[in-house]
């Protein structure tokens, strides 16, 4: 077999993988027009080589650590989308919680995507009772989420500024968005 | 030393000239020296490199006593120190004595040896650079280099500067491909021989420019690079040819229309150059300009010019501009009509250079603009039903849903006019013979004096353009490319 058909088993797009024949002197990179004889249980190495990432992980690690600083406790999971989790965010006295996590999903194309919406974990008491409305359930981290519609950066709220907001500010907006509880 | 992959460094022309005041005050017969911060970017090419700042020596950090540059230990702790508290790379440049030419002499050899050893415990693993800078018997600079990086060295190809002209030097130590079109060219640069001076006219040669967008723009503007005798172009077009692109996309024909599948666009830009120019070096990649691939790619090009109607691209040149101090152009049209009339005819060109105001300090980019465009289908649907959902309650529905970007009726006599007019501003760039008028232009062909508006705007300094300025990698993108965009592919 080629180079490219050993690739083209697993990969759509042959012709930006890397393969490499797995021995037992080490792996032995195999070009994509190069013939290999294939003997029982041989095995191979497909690498992609056009690899994307959906966002600046350093950016958005920049804002949480600013967080973290501050005392806030913020984790992100990667599937099915990227979100961050605030962990513990004060809810305001008098509502049926003393805190909550809220998850906010990373916007496609950011920071040119704007931050937008919150998710709290599916059968919150603070779902009824904190503004907006309530929307789609979803999975993240092996937990339900249910959305509600907030906006501090579109609409009538705040204008985005790639330069001054991020996944740091957007936590005293949840902070506010949770006090204004009824 | 690497033979397959090299090192481009980039830098302003200000920012170089302040670099060849210190390095040549001790000219011609003493040598001098710097530290210096660089971005950088992995490519599979090599590295593409950015000059940050200099970390010049403290009085007794280079003994002036000594005609060669001899280090006291401080100034080398203070540069790992340096190292060891950034993301940012440090490298170090220091000249040669007049007619000592750029070659590593021995102490230079034990100098990067010692410094590439030392960059392995320091840091996170940023490469290190060296340069040795010297003057030819005409004043005019030589520079050569080498970057450790990963445990290989890669020799540096070219220096190129931004500033009023586009400057490339290469390395006279670099073995790699050179301009190949010179006697070939000058026949057909007659006219801008005649124009500028055979010197200017063969610098097309060994140019790379980019072009993110392939169409209405686009196809002018390449078709002018190709007769100008450019040899290398990067194309770079997600869509295929459709049959309302026959009106306006140069080097196009209708049997085009009748293929299948239809061909891509960046498949007709590389006919139409071929045709003009069989010896040009094409690399066609159907993808978007936010892609990895095709950010690696533009980094290999002396220009790029922006020839789409997307917030995102116009956002990439700007991040191509400021953090990697790649110049683009940007080229744009906006049509309208009324009563079966045409009411405007607007052509933009803007050019991103050096201290040249990105998009977003422009106030180019609407934020929800340009959130509409990267938003995944679903959300967009989402976010369309509940703005709806929100109308019908009588609230604002704009919280949700602002619109999404318009479908511009270009037609091609208003695109091959942007487009070339960008060419040409492009080439003369390009050339060092002329530069843009205005850092950005306005003007309506159907308005008297086409209502002509010429802006000049600098960084706003709160803007991450002059935050991250040639932070490459190790500063931050406007805007990245979303998960769900289809990657790139780069086609035979």
């Amino acid at each position: 077999m080629k180079g490219r058909e050993i690739a083209k088993l697993v990969e759509e797009h042959p012709d930006q993988t890397k393969v490499e024949q797995l021995t037992a002197a080490g792996p032995k990179p195999v070009g994509l027009d190069e013939e290999v004889p294939i003997v029982s249980c041989d095995e191979f190495k497909v690498i992609r080589c056009n690899i994307n990432a959906g966002f600046q992980a350093e950016r958005l690690e920049r804002e949480l650590s600013e967080l973290r600083v501050r005392g806030a406790n913020v984790s992100v999971v990667g599937t099915p989308v990227a979100a961050v989790i605030y962990h513990d965010v004060p809810v305001r006295a008098g509502l049926p919680a003393g805190s909550t996590d809220v998850l906010v999903k990373v916007p496609a194309g950011y920071p040119g995507g704007i931050i937008d919406n919150a998710f709290l974990p599916e059968g919150s008491p603070l779902l009824s009772c904190t503004p907006g409305g309530e929307q789609q359930v979803e999975s993240f981290g092996g937990r339900a989420w249910k959305q509600k519609s907030i906006h501090p950066y579109t609409g009538n709220g705040i204008p985005w500024n790639k330069d001054r907001h991020g996944f740091h500010t957007y936590y005293t907006e949840l902070v506010n968005w949770l006090n204004a509880g009824k | 030393m690497s033979a397959t992959r090299a090192v481009r460094l980039r830098a302003s022309r200000s920012g170089w000239v302040a670099l060849e005041k210190l390095l040549f005050h001790r000219h011609p017969r003493r040598e001098w020296g710097t530290y210096f911060r660089f971005g950088y970017r992995r490519t599979p090419w090599g590295l593409a490199v950015s000059l940050v700042d200099l970390l010049p020596a403290r009085p007794g950090e280079l003994a002036r006593s000594s005609p060669i540059v001899s280090f006291a230990p401080e100034y080398i702790s203070r540069a790992l120190d340096e190292r060891d508290g950034t993301r940012l790379g440090i490298g170090f440049i220091h000249s040669h004595p007049s007619g000592w030419g750029v070659t590593p002499s021995p102490s230079d050899d034990d100098m990067d040896e010692y410094f590439a050893r030392l960059s392995r415990p320091y840091g996170a693993g940023q490469p290190y650079l060296s340069l040795i800078a010297n003057r030819d018997a005409a004043g005019g600079l030589v520079l050569s280099g080498r970057a450790f990086d990963g445990d290989e060295w890669l020799p540096v190809s070219h220096l190129h500067l931004s500033g009023t002209t586009l400057e490339r030097h290469r390395s006279p130590l670099w073995l790699g491909e050179a301009a190949s079109v010179k006697h070939r060219a000058t026949g057909v640069l007659a006219r801008w021989a005649a124009l500028a001076g055979e010197g200017a006219a063969i610098r097309s040669g060994g140019a790379t420019v980019g072009f993110v967008g392939c169409s209405g723009t686009g196809s002018p503007a390449i078709e002018t690079f190709a007769r100008a005798q450019v040899e290398n172009f990067v194309l770079v077009d997600d869509q295929r040819f459709a049959l309302s692109n026959l009106e306006r996309v140069h080097g196009s024909v209708r049997r085009d229309a009748e293929e299948d599948p239809l061909p891509y666009k960046v498949e007709l830009m590389a006919r139409m150059i071929r045709e003009i120019n069989p010896a040009a070096r094409i690399t066609k990649l159907v993808g978007n300009g936010l892609d990895d691939e095709v950010l690696d790619e533009l980094l290999r090009c002396d220009l790029v010019l922006g020839c789409t109607d997307t917030l995102h691209g116009r956002a990439l040149l700007g991040d191509l501009a400021s953090l990697y101090l790649v110049p683009a152009i940007d080229v744009g049209v906006r049509p309208q009509g009324k009563n079966g009339q045409v009411t405007s005819q607007l052509i933009e060109i803007t050019r991103y250079g050096d201290g040249d105001a990105c998009p977003f300090c422009q106030g180019r980019i609407s934020a929800a603009g340009l959130n509409a465009e990267l938003m995944h289908p679903e959300e967009r649907e989402r976010c369309i039903a509940a703005a709806a959902a929100a109308i019908k309650r009588g609230e604002d529905g704009t919280a949700y849903w602002q619109g999404g970007p318009p479908q511009l009726p270009a037609v091609g006599y208003l695109t091959t006019t942007a487009g070339a007019m960008a060419a040409g501003y492009g080439l003369n760039w390009l050339l060092g013979t002329a530069g843009l008028p205005h850092q950005r232009m306005q003007f309506d062909l159907g308005k008297p004096e086409f209502g002509f508006v010429g802006l000049e705007e600098g960084r706003l300094p709160e803007c991450g353009c002059a935050r991250w300025l040639a932070h490459g990698d190790q500063g931050e993108r406007s805007v990245t490319m979303p998960a769900h965009f289809p990657r790139a592919v780069r086609l035979p």
